[in-house]
């Protein structure tokens, strides 16, 4: 049976101050970016750019996920490329609010916890 | 064509990062006008795999000033590449030379030589103190994607690709460093590869 660990991520106060954070977690070998779109749905990908590992931030502006280096577009929705007609997509991680249990995706802020889900190898 | 026309500038740095990492950085075109304040436009008509033919739009120290340069680069060897650029009349030619100092660390200079003839001789001493400003600038505004572009590459990121999905493979595979290849791969219809007179011949990639 495959074992779900968590990592706190940052808290709803934080996130609608700063509306997105970056963080490196040595437990997922990973750098993630957590951030609140205009819907004020909360999100978790990767931060890494697939293209060449340029670091991806939240554009509040154009609702878009940009990379810094190369400003290459992601869907804040599905995290595929959209600047480009390729397969390029971030890696989406799986989260919740605490003490709220309804989870993950597109979940309304009501709570003030956010943790990121991964399975343990 | 006289000697005494030249101004000579040289800088030496070392930096935390692969020669490979280096030189990816000085070909991968497509940061330009996002990166770097002084571009505003960066337009490849050709390369291939030892050199390659641009046109930017940039904006000069001069209030208002926008120029139109071309540009042929050229990755002479292993560690030299060259950079021959026409900006206000003006030649340029730079040397950039990477030494290896380990297999994440580097060392990089930069030679940089212009062409004064007749009128442009009174912009020498502007030249003298704008150009290590320049320098200085670019060099911090490329330093994070260098030491960033080593640590992903550490963690077995492949480009167009990312890091592998395994959690325990997203770590340095041992004697294997990342290898430069030119040119370096961008998509089809790049925003580098716009200009109407841009000859498009690269891979595609999927």
């Amino acid at each position: 049976m495959k074992k779900i660990n968590s990592l706190y991520v940052t808290s709803k106060d934080i996130l609608v101050k700063e509306r997105y954070i970056i963080k490196f977690y040595n437990e997922l070998k990973d750098e993630v970016i957590c951030f609140l779109d205009k819907n004020e749905n909360i999100k978790i990908y990767s931060s890494i750019c697939p293209h060449f590992g340029g670091e991806i931030y939240y554009d509040k502006k154009s609702d878009y996920l940009r990379c810094k280096w190369h400003d290459w577009k992601f869907s804040k929705d599905t995290g595929k490329c959209l600047s480009y007609p390729i397969k390029l997509k971030l890696n989406p991680y799986d989260f919740e609010v605490k003490p709220n249990n309804l989870k993950k995706y597109n979940v309304k802020l009501e709570s003030n916890e956010i943790y990121l889900n991964y399975e343990k190898e | 064509m006289k000697k005494n026309n030249v101004l000579e500038v040289e800088f030496r740095k070392n930096i935390n990062c692969s020669k490979d990492v280096a030189l990816w950085n000085y070909w991968d075109h497509e940061h330009l006008d996002v990166v770097h304040d002084g571009y505003k436009e960066s337009n490849i008509l050709y390369d291939n795999n030892n050199f390659m033919f641009r046109v930017d739009n940039i904006k000069i120290p001069f209030p208002f000033i926008k120029l139109q340069t071309p540009l042929f680069m050229v990755q002479h060897d292993e560690n030299t590449l060259y950079v021959y650029a026409i900006q206000m009349g003006i030649i340029s030619k730079t040397t950039i030379t990477i030494k290896s100092l380990t297999t994440s660390s580097c060392q990089i200079t930069m030679n940089y030589k212009f062409y004064l003839n007749g009128w442009r001789k009174i912009l020498k001493p502007f030249l003298k103190v704008m150009i290590p400003k320049w320098n200085e600038k670019v060099w911090f505004e490329d330093l994070p994607i260098k030491i960033r572009r080593q640590k992903v590459l550490d963690m077995n990121f492949r480009d167009f690709k990312g890091l592998p999905e395994k959690i325990n493979e997203r770590e340095k595979v041992k004697d294997e460093n990342y290898s430069f290849k030119l040119p370096i791969p961008r998509p089809i219809n790049s925003s580098r590869d716009r200009h109407p007179l841009a000859l498009k011949f690269r891979d595609k990639i999927k």
